[in-house]
């Protein structure tokens, strides 16, 4: 409980310090957005954490558990399947003592070996369209946004993609609404991780590289996240479960002339605190 | 708990025959938990022509009347229950060898376990209540059911009413 | 289930250095819906690999973060575990997950299980293990091969090796016969532990889930009462002249925290179930009752109406620095805090209306999680992430055990024989 306070309250100032600096030519919606964060964060990081984290979270290719001979009590009355329990009448309390499972010794793992947590890998062009999305007011929400973000005709002149590449001036409008049309094709596939102790485990950033059709070419946490996730289980499931959503949601439509500008996403990050509320 | 011997159970039987009335109550005395008293919290008397045993179990539930009510969420012995009280007490002095158990109980209103301590309250009031009448301690136990033995069980003020209660039960050394 | 949570981010990250043409992109908005997993029978036996992926399937479609896809769809046909599928015909079905599993008899008469757990998209093995075990034990296989499944996916301990003990209602309102129960966490293999001729209450487990302690009025005196599970032996706790109830173990074991009446007025207190040393905690005239351990032992959360309605109230674990936590609407109680700490579930009553609700333990972030009306008596999944709880149907119709995600979502009832109230959530056995 004590140490809850001065953890919430180094959160934010992290926060705020690093979106001050970051973006500086919008400081007035940026103080305002790091403001709602530092909000959310120091309510969110009030939850303690003293529950343990999985300590062991390193892939083995196979583990082997065996379980005993000997049956726990819960296997004592034959198993019944839901239906037939209304007619249960076992009025004989449970009277052998079943040892509990004992952990044996591991075996050889069998085939195929298990790839290290990482993803990077070359995606073929998808031999089949991926499964046209239900409709549903949010993704209308992101068809409009395309729309207005993406427009079909491109425009012939080369400079502003040049610009964006600078970063500077009208181009960070321009890159801001291509960022914008990333995260509303993305956002429908994201399932977001659903919880840990302490909800920062749950933020991850992957290097993002496309082809020019949209599709991923390659897909890599950043060093940052690669670590964390590799000794905490939460971590790792929400990196997994932002790759599911990349994959599932690619291609991505977004504006061909400007391919120069979202050819490497770097960081895209996966931040669920919000929804977390 | 109230058990009649054969003997009994015709006496009350030709009473039942006079006493229309009866009738309906002698019946229910077949299901343990005591049948809510007619409505009235302190019923009067009844008739002494019943054919119940003076001193018995049946005597003090029939005749003196066994059950007190309470308001919600407490415990304090209501005035007009104090008579009924006072008459426990001294039909206990009458017959000094009976020892009663008063049980508390309340309405579903609240939490098992909170039901639980407020009922022990409840048993707790009337108990010291007969106490100050003159009734000795050692003769008065106490038990609680919380809400779990309700007498009735819909949902409005005219059954939580009856279910908060204390009954006071016969136990031991009455006559029978 | 699919809970669209619209509104898009407010924050976008900015091309920000010169030097490397990046966009950076912040995704804070998601729609929370179920992974969609394919489990096909697991090969092998025919029969027990259609038991076990039945019973994986029923596991993690209960969860409602797993959403088993009909098999009818399957495009592709497992028959051998040690190859790598075909993931793209898994995509073209939508999994994003697969399980593939097989069972042997081995030649010793024992069940050998084991799966694989693959990322479709990924085109990866998430997940390889292997159990052996009795024949008669595959349910719990397949309980363990669920707790993996959804460890491995969402980072927390699963729940699905547990077990259920409960209060086994029959018969009418006015003479309820309430019988000690046990089940497991599926509803599966419930058996009675005590055979009806006396009222049983609020039972618990102890944090290895071999022993119970509960309230029994057998002799026709409530006390509380220690069952054995394994030996079947009931004892009663303490030797105290008047009504003990309530009871909850300590995170060792080592303890049981309860209440003791004495003269109408109702204390916590704490007993060493070793020594059978008693230490009186609470000593105020209100109602002090429903204790239940911190996880780590050292404070303990309990219910009072000491300041005119019944309130949760939290204290150190010898009985110091007592104040109370819950300051919203009606009244609280029956506080239970969470196995990982970091929030204590509670029953609210408005008026007639109760209601599970969650606060954090100095009672912020208070929150009502289920909507049945009649619900009260929370009790934890060992993860901290699911809840079960009575729900009274009114009326003198008896109750239900219902369950509910700490989130709210996923109510769903448990599927117990006939009435049953008053759950007690096991530790993952073991």
């Amino acid at each position: 409980m004590s140490s809850s306070p001065t953890r919430a309250k180094a959160a934010a100032v992290y926060r705020r310090s690093q979106a001050t600096t970051e973006q500086g030519s919008c400081y007035g919606v940026v103080l305002a957005a790091a403001f709602h964060i530092l909000i959310f964060s120091a309510a969110l990081l009030t939850f303690q954490r003293n529950f343990d984290t999985p300590e062991d979270s390193n892939v083995v290719p196979v583990d082997l558990v065996t379980i005993a001979d000997v049956t726990n009590v819960a296997a004592q009355a034959p198993p019944a399947p839901a239906q037939q329990m209304e007619k249960m009448d076992i009025p004989v309390p449970a009277n052998e003592p079943p040892p509990d499972p004992v952990m044996q010794e591991v075996e050889p793992a069998p085939e195929p070996p298990m790839p290290k947590f990482e993803i990077q890998k070359e995606v073929k062009k998808p031999v089949e369209k991926p499964a046209p999305p239900k409709k549903n007011p949010a993704q209308d929400f992101a068809a409009l946004l395309n729309k207005l973000t993406a427009p079909e005709k491109p425009v012939k002149n080369a400079k502003p993609a040049e610009r964006a590449i600078q970063g500077i001036g009208s181009g960070n409008a321009m890159t801001a609404n291509i960022a914008d049309a990333l995260k509303s094709q993305i956002y429908r596939c994201w399932s977001p991780p659903v919880g840990a102790p302490d909800a920062r485990d749950l933020v991850v950033d992957y290097a993002l590289r496309l082809n020019q059709d949209g599709t991923v070419a390659t897909l890599q946490l950043t060093p940052g996240t690669q670590v964390m996730a590799a000794s905490n289980a939460y971590t790792r499931a929400a990196a997994e479960a932002a790759s599911r959503a990349i994959y599932q949601c690619q291609p991505y439509r977004l504006p061909a002339d400007r391919y120069n500008v979202w050819r490497e996403i770097n960081p895209l990050r996966f931040d669920p605190r919000q929804m977390m509320q | 708990m109230i058990r009649f011997s054969s003997s009994l159970k015709f006496s009350a039987l030709s009473a039942a025959l006079v006493l229309g009335a009866c009738t309906h109550k002698q019946e229910a005395v077949t299901t343990p938990p005591p049948p809510p008293p007619v409505a009235a919290p302190a019923p009067a008397p009844a008739p002494v022509a019943s054919g119940i045993l003076p001193g018995s179990a049946e005597d003090l539930r029939v005749n003196v009347g066994d059950t007190v009510h309470f308001t919600l969420d407490q415990y304090n012995v209501e005035e007009s229950d104090k008579a009924l009280l006072g008459r426990q007490a001294a039909w206990l002095q009458k017959y000094p060898s009976v020892r009663v158990t008063i049980e508390g109980h309340a309405d579903e209103r609240g939490t098992r376990e909170y039901n639980l301590a407020l009922g022990a309250r409840r048993a707790n009031a009337v108990k010291e209540y007969l106490v100050s009448q003159g009734v000795s301690t050692g003769r008065v136990e106490t038990v609680s059911y919380g809400k779990e033995r309700p007498i009735c069980t819909t949902s409005d003020e005219g059954c939580w009413s009856q279910n908060r209660r204390g009954v006071t039960i016969v136990t031991g050394g009455a006559n029978s | 289930m699919k809970k669209l949570l619209a509104l898009l981010a407010l924050l976008t990250a900015f091309a920000a250095q010169p030097a490397v043409a990046q966009l950076r992109v912040d995704v804070t908005q998601g729609v929370a819906q179920p992974l969609p997993i394919a489990i096909p029978d697991f090969v092998g036996d025919p029969q027990a690999g259609a038991n076990i992926a039945g019973v994986v399937r029923a596991d993690l479609e209960r969860s409602g973060l797993f959403r088993p896809l009909d098999q009818k769809g399957f495009v592709e046909r497992v028959t051998n575990i040690n190859t790598v599928p075909n993931f793209g015909s898994w995509r073209s079905i939508t999994a994003q997950g697969l399980v593939t599993g097989q069972v042997t008899q081995q030649p010793d008469g024992r069940l050998r299980v084991d799966f694989r757990l693959w990322d479709v998209y990924g085109e990866s093995q998430m997940l390889g293990l292997q159990f052996f075990t009795t024949p008669e034990n595959w349910r719990r296989i397949a309980h363990m091969v669920s707790d993996a499944i959804y460890e491995r996916i969402t980072g927390e301990k699963g729940y699905f090796d547990t077990r259920i003990v409960f209060i086994s209602e029959t018969g009418p309102a006015i003479k309820r016969v309430k019988r000690l129960a046990i089940m497991d966490q599926d509803g599966a293999n419930p058996i009675f532990l005590t055979n009806g001729s006396y009222m049983v209450l609020t039972p618990r487990f102890n944090p290895t889930a071999q022993m119970i302690a509960y309230m029994s009025y057998i002799s026709a005196k409530p006390r509380v009462y220690l069952f054995d599970i394994e030996t079947g032996k009931q004892e009663m706790l303490g030797s105290f002249p008047n009504m003990t109830f309530s009871p909850r173990f300590s995170p060792h074991g080592n303890r049981v925290a309860l209440t003791l009446e004495n003269g109408g007025n109702s204390d916590v207190y704490v007993m060493d179930l070793r020594s059978r040393a008693i230490q009186r905690l609470t000593s105020d005239p209100g109602i002090d009752t429903a204790p239940s351990f911190s996880p780590d032992g050292r404070q303990i959360a309990f219910e009072s109406d000491r300041g005119g309605s019944q309130q949760i109230y939290v204290m150190n674990a010898d009985g110091s620095g007592q104040r109370r936590v819950s300051f919203g609407a009606g009244n609280n109680g029956t506080p239970v805090w969470s196995p990982r700490g970091d929030l204590l579930a509670f029953t609210k009553q408005q008026g007639s209306r109760f209601t599970i609700g969650v606060m954090r333990p100095d009672g912020s972030g208070e929150r009502l999680i289920s909507s049945g009306g009649r619900d009260e008596g929370p009790t934890w999944a060992p993860n901290g992430r699911v809840l079960m709880y009575s729900r009274g149907l009114g009326g003198g119709a008896g109750s239900q055990i219902w369950s509910v995600d700490v989130t709210g979502r996923n109510e769903r009832r448990v599927l117990t024989p006939g009435s049953a109230s008053d759950p007690a959530w096991s530790p993952l056995i073991q």
